[in-house]
């Protein structure tokens, strides 16, 4: 690349002294995020390699029968929001690069409202569940006699249950840990785009962010057949 | 032989009288270090860390080899033994070997080999200091608290059900350097990738710095499934819940994929930089363009790969299928390849080449020698039949140690003497240094070697006692391990001296080729004067090299 040859005046304050220039500083801020993603991809992988592990390897039903225990009409919804969340943080993306300020601040306190959403849901799910002693522990499953229809579950199935439980608080903690940075960092972009021109000025940093929120989007698009679906 | 004899060497030195501005004295106070954003102050940060990491490790193996002098179990009770080997493994795996040479030589030269100011992201490479430091903090704490004694594998149901030691915070500590580690890896391949100089295509790229790629991929792709591995047995230990104890319902074994999964390629992130190294060093001495530069670039990235598909080679004695044992053991033999092909390469490059013997060199040698026995006894273990016979024996240790210690080691000990002049300006005292490089070389030899026959006479590791026909090999091992010692407290002590009194080094002591060496020594805090522009290949000695190299 030919030095200060795509220079221009404005584009050197957003330059950090050590790129050298805006291209390059924005392709190296891609390429991190992109690397970071597919390590991110393996941190997931191997939960849900464990998963399906224990799952294959099980000889009764109590994978099926545990994730029959969830709400999929709220975890369904739930996915509608967090797709809809995906659909806005593109809309932002595509806001930065043009130049809209207002719509960008639309559009990313939209994803950050549909973002808090899913956590709400997620959040009553979880109580839920602890409600019918669905959480693992000692009493794991004292309370499913009372909801079923009077046949017993064998105990071996029941440990199976617990299995399924065990993945299913795992994997929708670290996402939803996932959620609680990104909505983090959504938080302190919208904050920067109200008070400044941030993200108008240079798009890069809401990119960047727009591809890891699309990420955890991802994720929980395998996460939510994977548990919720899988049923009896 | 105590005058050095001064050899003519291309560059002229340069008088210190002109106070230039380098990365080492544009700032001074702590502040201007523990702040730092410059790649090259962030290396020496990691170099200290790692030091004494390096140290502290090295009195838990002491203390085993001691142990281990004689048959009884005289100075440790086996519970204190458990725990010496274990912290032995887990400070010099977690918090030396694995950092070692990327966080160190690799922060400090991949910016200057590919003609950059810094690495792509400066903050997030003192982040991955901090982060470090964070995972030392929690070591250390593991350490006054008690210690830990699962081995460094954590093998479960041990670890999360009956082990009574620190194992939260040790495996906490494994946790939090690999995350270390994968924002190292990351910032490399992003720089890699994105900021070479002008002309600077892939395959003129040092091979240090392919070296450094194909690390990197391990570090960002084996990493994280050690740390979702470590929570999940962290959720075991504390809730009582979990997936790896079969009381529970869980698999153990499932534990050992996920573990080994990420620590077979583990042992790559160790060796294929101290690879690179060699690469340079052997190019260097031998004055020589390097023989079958693609060889040595692709087979660094083919180990990296390959080395993702052999981790069941740990499991042959296991509940894991045979079948796919002797999967497992096809690829690992494999792997060898790669690594033959590197070292069939440094081999030749020697051939009529005008070797010179500075004490990098004679690490380089070392290596050489050390990793080829190293790579051969590693096939016994990946195959088959030999392995069990010779699995969880002392045949084991000395294997890795050969490949550890022997090459890794050796390699770090050599890239620092070569680097060394650019990262401090100054020389280090040669004789004093090819004193301690024999040394290390006597004394790490007579330590392991006997470890081999002792392994294959069926010694088990981890006992703190043994039949007392070991002894004779036993004691053999411990006096090498002294002496091994002395070798490492030399170059420590001298480099130290080095910084103040040592010979003025200028801005290529060994009239070597690669940028580093274009720009002055210690480099400016921007690293180059102005940004280099690459026309040739590396490694290029002589005008007809420069013709016949594409």
């Amino acid at each position: 690349m030919s030095p200060s040859a795509t220079h221009t005046h404005d584009e050197h304050a957003l330059v950090a002294h050590h790129f050298e220039n805006l291209e390059q500083q924005r392709g190296a801020n891609l390429l991190g995020m992109w690397l970071f993603l597919s390590s991110e991809v393996l941190f997931f992988g191997g939960i849900f390699t464990a998963y399906a592990m224990m799952r294959f390897s099980s000889t009764n039903n109590g994978f099926a029968l545990g994730s029959s225990q969830l709400n999929a009409v709220v975890g369904g919804i739930n996915t509608a929001v967090l797709l809809t969340s995906s659909l806005t943080m593109a809309l932002a993306v595509w806001a930065a690069q043009t130049k809209h300020r207002r719509l960008l601040q639309l559009f990313l306190s939209l994803t950050l409202a549909f973002g808090l959403a899913f956590l709400v849901f997620k959040g009553f799910e979880w109580y839920h569940e602890y409600e019918v002693s669905l959480v693992p522990g000692p009493t794991f499953g004292s309370k499913l006699a009372e909801k079923g229809d009077g046949t017993v579950i064998p105990a071996e199935t029941v440990k199976t249950m617990q299995m399924f439980f065990v993945f299913y608080f795992s994997i929708t903690g670290l996402h939803a840990l996932h959620m609680v940075v990104g909505l983090a960092v959504l938080a302190v972009q919208l904050v920067l785009c109200l008070q400044s021109d941030f993200g108008v000025r240079d798009y890069g940093p809401i990119e960047v962010f727009g591809l890891y929120w699309h990420f955890v989007d991802v994720v929980w698009i395998y996460v939510f057949p994977l548990l919720y679906l899988m049923r009896a | 032989m105590t005058t050095v004899a001064v050899e003519p060497r291309p560059q002229p030195f340069e008088p210190r009288s002109i106070k230039r501005a380098d990365y080492l004295n544009i700032s001074y106070g702590v502040r201007s270090w523990l702040l730092t954003l410059d790649h090259k102050r962030i290396a020496i940060l990691y170099l200290i860390s790692i030091s004494i990491f390096f140290f502290v490790g090295g009195v838990f193996a002491a203390v085993v080899r001691l142990e281990l002098a004689t048959p009884k179990g005289d100075l440790l009770q086996s519970d204190t033994y458990n725990k010496m080997f274990t912290l032995h493994g887990v400070v010099m795996l977690f918090f030396f070997l694995i950092p070692a040479i990327p966080a160190t030589l690799g922060n400090f030269l991949v910016p200057l080999m590919i003609g950059a100011k810094d690495l792509a992201f400066p903050r997030l490479n003192l982040m991955s200091w901090y982060v470090f430091m964070i995972a030392g903090m929690f070591g250390i704490y593991t350490m006054l608290a008690g210690g830990v004694d699962t081995g460094w594998t954590f093998y479960t149901p041990l670890s999360p059900k009956y082990a009574n030691s620190q194992v939260m915070t040790a495996a906490l500590a494994a946790l939090i350097a690999g995350f270390s580690s994968i924002l190292t890896g990351l910032n490399f391949m992003v720089t890699i990738h994105k900021m070479r100089a002008p002309g600077l295509t892939w395959f003129r790229l040092p091979l240090f710095v392919w070296s450094q790629y194909a690390t990197s991929l391990i570090q960002i792709l084996g990493t994280p499934v050690l740390a979702v591995t470590i929570l999940l047995v962290a959720a075991e230990r504390m809730l009582h819940i979990g997936i790896f104890d079969p009381a529970l319902g869980g698999d153990p074994v499932l534990f050992q994929h996920l573990f080994w999964f990420y620590s077979h390629p583990a042992v790559y992130i160790m060796i294929l930089p101290a690879m690179g190294v060699i690469s340079e060093l052997v190019t260097t001495f031998a004055k020589k363009v390097i023989f079958g530069y693609s060889f040595i670039a692709f087979s660094s990235v083919a180990i990296a790969v390959l080395g993702f598909l052999v981790w069941g080679h740990h499991m042959f004695v296991s509940s894991q299928s045979p079948y796919a044992g002797l999967i497992f053991s096809f690829l690992s033999m494999l792997v060898a390849i790669p690594s033959a092909i590197k070292v069939f390469n440094w081999t030749a490059t020697l051939w009529r080449g005008s070797v010179s013997w500075d004490t990098p060199m004679l690490y380089a040698f070392g290596f050489i020698g050390l990793f080829t026995i190293g790579g051969l006894t590693g096939l016994f273990l990946a195959c088959l039949a030999t392995d069990v016979h010779l699995t969880h024996t002392y045949f084991v240790v000395a294997h890795f140690h050969y490949i550890m210690v022997g090459g890794a080691i050796m390699a770090y000990l050599g890239g620092l003497h070569y680097w060394w002049p650019k990262i401090t300006g100054r020389m280090y005292p040669e004789f004093w240094a090819k004193f301690a490089a024999i040394i290390i070389f006597v004394g790490f030899n007579l330590t392991f070697f006997p470890q081999f026959v002792l392994g294959y006479q069926g010694m088990p590791r981890r006992y703190h006692e043994y039949p007392a026909e070991f002894q004779v090999l036993n004691v053999m091992s411990t006096a090498g391990a002294s002496i091994l010692a002395v070798g490492y407290i030399i170059p420590a002590v001298y480099f130290i001296w080095s910084m103040k009194y040592a010979k003025v080094a200028g801005r290529n002591p060994w009239g070597a080729t690669g940028l580093e060496w274009s720009t002055t020594s210690p480099p400016p805090a921007d690293n180059f004067e102005k940004t280099p522009i690459v026309s040739l290949p590396p490694y290029i000695y002589s005008k007809e090299e420069a013709t016949v190299v594409p």
